[in-house]
């Protein structure tokens, strides 16, 4: 690939050699380094092909009649010729100079940002501190320094342990090392409180770790009913309470709740047949412009479209501030029809799993579960039913505390 | 005497005999192409045979279509339906 570039540029010649000893001319050349490649012997003709670069044609000159051989030029090929064949025309030159002048000025100015390595800090994230450093679409390279933007990553962003960041083509390539690790330990909120019930329903578990509870196992409580106080009353020998000590009531409260869910279920549902008609287009984008070359989708007709967009980049990271667009249509036919039962158990089946998922991620035991259908005037619904054991618990400021009854002196 | 003792270090020492007795080298990829190093030059050269000197033997290559992509000072390839390779010494 490099060589042949190489000779592109230099400009190579094609070569038909006749004559007596061409061996000869071939060791001639092989020991004056000269380059020949692709060299093939024609039958019909009785003579050898090869190609050269137009620099060792002078040099071979010598070789020609020493070996007795006769050198013909069959084609001219390469940059040299090629400007030389079409130095008079200047628009088609001027055309091909601004093209890559163009080419050449584009490739001053960023035109892709890649964030790699980055799982808790979303790409918007970061694009948005970048966006803050000036750093964006469309600057020129030269401004960016790395070195200083990977210092301002790391110190705005704890969390990253480690990053690096490079221009490399037209692209800003930043690879990022997060911590997995905690950096603090989480302070946790000692200040007293109580703990009342979060749900309706049967306390089926209790552990207190801290605090008075002030209910019982078996017994039915409502939604922010005191379950543990937060003050623990400190009594003398006779039982009488001489001071109330107040602490973060603590413990673990498991209450048997039942929960229903309505869920509306569709009678019908849509179904779309596709015609077979497919129609393929293009778009192409840059700055504001954007041009469609697409032939034009009927409007009384439904169009279903897949759009694939991509930048374009010349090789490797010279990306370029040009979107291609790749737009496949396709036409289908839509109708309503009535949900068939099947289809009907399978949308329930699939709302119960859903329905499960997110009570087992809230740590919710489910003891039992049913569904039925309720069939209303206008439409129907999935009543689920649930039998549950969770969490009962939540924090709460501390209630106000009654005032202690101070017991008789004794004289 | 010379070619001899080299023999012998090429045989004890278990040396390359390629650059001890400068023995030619030949790379086939299937029977369409093959790279010869350590050659010395070329006697005859058309699209059925390819007869290469080297420093120890005559190497000749006879097939159909054969073509030279490249050759220098250090080696050459040869393309083309290869269908046999003689040793003359």
């Amino acid at each position: 690939m490099k060589q042949s570039l190489t000779h592109m540029l230099r400009g190579y010649l094609k070569i038909r050699m006749t004559g007596f000893m061409p061996e000869r001319f071939m060791n001639l050349c092989l020991n004056h380094t000269i380059e020949i490649w692709d060299l093939h012997y024609e039958k019909e003709t009785r003579s050898w092909i090869f190609y050269a670069d137009q620099s060792d044609y002078r040099r071979v000159r010598p070789f020609v009649k020493k070996c007795g051989v006769h050198l013909e030029l069959i084609r001219k090929a390469g940059l040299p010729f090629f400007l030389n064949r079409n130095r008079k025309r200047k628009l088609y030159m001027m055309g091909i100079l601004s093209f890559v002048m163009i080419l050449y000025l584009m490739t001053q100015f960023l035109w892709d940002i890649t964030l790699e390595g980055n799982c808790h800090f979303s790409d918007d994230t970061l694009k948005s501190f970048l966006n803050d450093q000036q750093i964006c679409y469309g600057m020129r390279k030269k401004k960016i320094d790395c070195d200083a933007l990977e210092e301002q990553i790391r110190e705005t962003f704890p969390e990253i342990l480690w990053v690096s960041a490079r221009v490399s083509g037209t692209r800003l390539l930043i690879h990022i090392k997060e911590n997995t690790v905690y950096q603090r330990i989480p302070e946790y909120d000692e200040s007293p409180c109580d703990l009342v019930s979060a749900v309706d329903g049967t306390i089926t578990h209790m552990i207190i770790r801290q605090g008075k509870s002030q209910v019982t196992n078996g017994e039915s409580v409502v939604k922010g009913q005191l379950l543990v106080s937060g003050r623990v009353p400190i009594t003398d020998d006779s039982d009488a309470i001489v001071e109330e000590k107040e602490v973060k009531a603590d413990a673990d409260i498991i209450a048997r709740t039942e929960k229903r869910i309505l869920l509306p279920i569709p009678r019908r549902v849509q179904e779309r047949i596709d015609t077979g008609q497919i129609r393929n287009g293009l778009a192409v984008e840059t700055g504001n412009l954007r041009f469609v070359f697409m032939p034009p989708l009927t409007e009384q007709d439904e169009w279903r479209q897949v759009r694939e967009r991509r930048q374009l980049s010349l090789f490797g990271n010279f990306y370029l501030p040009v979107w291609i667009t790749r737009i496949s249509a396709a036409q289908y036919q839509a109708y309503e029809r009535t949900m068939t039962a099947n289809e009907q158990k399978a949308l329930l089946e699939k709302l119960m799993i859903e329905l499960q998922e997110k009570f087992r991620q809230k740590g919710v035991v489910i003891i039992q579960n049913n569904v039925k259908i309720l069939d209303r005037k206008m439409d129907q619904a999935a009543e689920f039913h649930f039998i549950l054991e969770e969490p009962a618990a939540k924090a709460q400021k501390l209630t106000e505390s009654k005032e202690i009854k101070q017991p008789d002196e004794c004289n | 005497m010379l070619e001899q003792v080299k023999q012998m270090a090429v045989d004890s020492g278990k040396l390359p005999k390629d650059l001890i007795l400068g023995e030619a080298l030949l790379y086939l990829t299937g029977s369409t192409e093959a790279v010869i190093e350590n050659y010395r030059s070329i006697l005859v050269f058309t699209d059925e045979l390819l007869k290469i000197q080297t420093k120890t033997m005559r190497i000749e290559i006879l097939g159909r279509s054969l073509g030279i992509e490249y050759y220098n000072q250090d080696q050459m390839k040869i393309i083309g339906q290869i269908q046999e390779i003689k040793f003359c010494r």
